[in-house]
């Protein structure tokens, strides 16, 4: 395998690790991390969140990753979990 | 590239409303005291849902294979069985056989006196309160309403505005007249199912009649969260068990790619296969090609690029693949008539 490629593969692994852990923890969601599917919607179906919900995530990604989020960044990302992996990786790295 | 009619009827859901008539919607109203204690021994998820609500389930063989893509629904003691399921399947024998203890309920197939009208698209809420009442506005997303004949679910895959509306069946004609008067105004399209395959597609949508046909596992679908972890009992239990256990080396990857390809095509990272397409469409909206594809690990994230399918370059991506412009209708303050003065949506 390809090492950028290798590397792209840790990268995601690990920010879906981050990325579920405070979703299990700051919504205080009754599922196992490998419950989890990375394209599983946020919002409506899948974990039915809602826009309380939303507020809480932001805030925890900013503050556990360390990163800022726009109002506006935050409203496209929140859509699956992929998604928010996507944004994390943009605000750490410079690309998706 | 699409046809013209299933390319206008794509548009329509995407930005207007497309009306389709959906003969292979199935529903099941189970009566009766132990109704909903019925519905707890078939369903891989926890049943409970207040009056007026639905839930976006499976239904699970012995080897946790769905073979039905279900919503269970409550409107006061009644349960509803609303999804898509093979004609081949006697849901209602099924059912029956998986009883236990559940034995005060009666099983109505509801497709055998009623028939269903799906409207999908951004305005369709405001087409849909026109034509049936302003009470339509009320309702949540995944809701069920009474008519004075017939019922609405709202629901949905395309990623838009949904309603599945089920009328008896004597006033079928009576129905789509009304629906295409009052859809004029609406742009209205009259799709047949391919334009809402397509936009379940983009959306990462289960589709039976796609990955469904593969003999996958809920973890291979990306579709745990249509089961609980909590529930121990369930037809297919002991096979999510195993799975749990033993773990899955492979899963379902939106990707795209700028040309066609087949299912069953393989696809390469380098010279090394990772994986194979299981269904691609063409969007009209991102010009490229969308597909599902079943990704072995470590392969099977989103983001990646480098793999090649029939010599062509192939992306994983994050679904959902477009900006649903329903995310950015307000029913509060916009309008289709006023569609262009919102900066906030997605321009077409």
């Amino acid at each position: 395998m390809q090492t950028d490629l290798k590397e792209t593969i840790e990268i995601r692994e690990s920010i879906m690790i981050d990325v579920a852990e405070i979703l299990i923890s700051a919504l205080h969601l009754d599922v196992d991390p490998g419950d989890l599917d990375p394209d599983t919607p946020l919002f409506g179906t899948g974990l039915g969140l809602d826009s309380v919900d939303a507020v809480v995530i932001i805030v925890e990604l900013e503050s556990r990753l360390n990163i800022s989020i726009s109002e506006e960044e935050g409203k496209k990302a929140l859509r699956t979990i992929n998604s928010l992996i996507d944004l994390v990786i943009i605000k750490k790295y410079g690309n998706a | 590239m699409p046809e013209e009619k299933e390319y206008r009827g794509y548009l329509a859901i995407r930005n207007s409303v497309a009306l389709e008539e959906e003969p292979d919607l199935r529903c099941l109203l189970i009566k009766g005291k132990d109704a909903f204690k019925l519905l707890d021994q078939v369903c891989p998820c926890n049943t409970f849902l207040q009056n007026g609500q639905m839930k976006h389930t499976l239904l699970l063989d012995e080897n946790a294979v769905p073979f039905a893509d279900v919503y269970i629904c409550r409107k006061w003691e009644d349960a509803y069985l609303l999804g898509y399921w093979s004609s081949s399947v006697d849901m209602a024998a099924w059912i029956k056989q998986q009883q236990g203890s559940a034995n005060d309920y009666a099983i109505i197939d509801l497709n055998e006196s009623n028939f269903f009208l799906t409207l999908n698209g951004p305005y369709a809420w405001e087409l849909c309160a026109n034509a049936i009442g302003p009470e339509i506005l009320g309702m949540p997303y995944l809701s069920v309403m009474k008519l004075n004949s017939g019922m609405v679910f709202r629901a949905g895959i395309t990623g838009e505005y949904g309603y599945h509306l089920m009328f008896p069946a004597g006033q079928r004609k009576e129905w789509i007249q009304t629906l295409l008067e009052a859809g004029k105004p609406f742009d209205l399209v009259v799709t047949d199912h391919s334009a809402r395959v397509q936009c379940a597609l983009e959306n990462f949508f289960f589709d039976l009649n796609r990955e469904g046909q593969h003999q996958l596992t809920p973890p291979e679908l990306q579709l745990q969260w249509r089961l609980s972890r909590q529930k121990e009992k369930y037809p297919g239990s002991g096979a999510m068990q195993s799975i749990r256990k033993k773990g899955w080396d492979r899963r379902i990857t939106c990707f795209i790619t700028k040309n066609p390809a087949s299912e069953k095509d393989e696809i390469f990272c380098e010279n090394e296969s990772v994986g194979r397409v299981l269904s691609i469409g063409y969007s009209p909206l991102r010009k490229e090609h969308i597909g599902k594809a079943l990704v072995r690990k470590p392969f099977w994230h989103a983001g990646l690029s480098g793999f090649h399918v029939n010599n062509h370059e192939l992306q994983t991506i994050s679904a959902p693949a477009i900006d649903n412009r329903s995310i950015h209708v307000n029913l509060n303050i916009d309008s289709y008539f006023t569609r262009n003065e919102n900066q906030d949506e997605p321009v077409r």
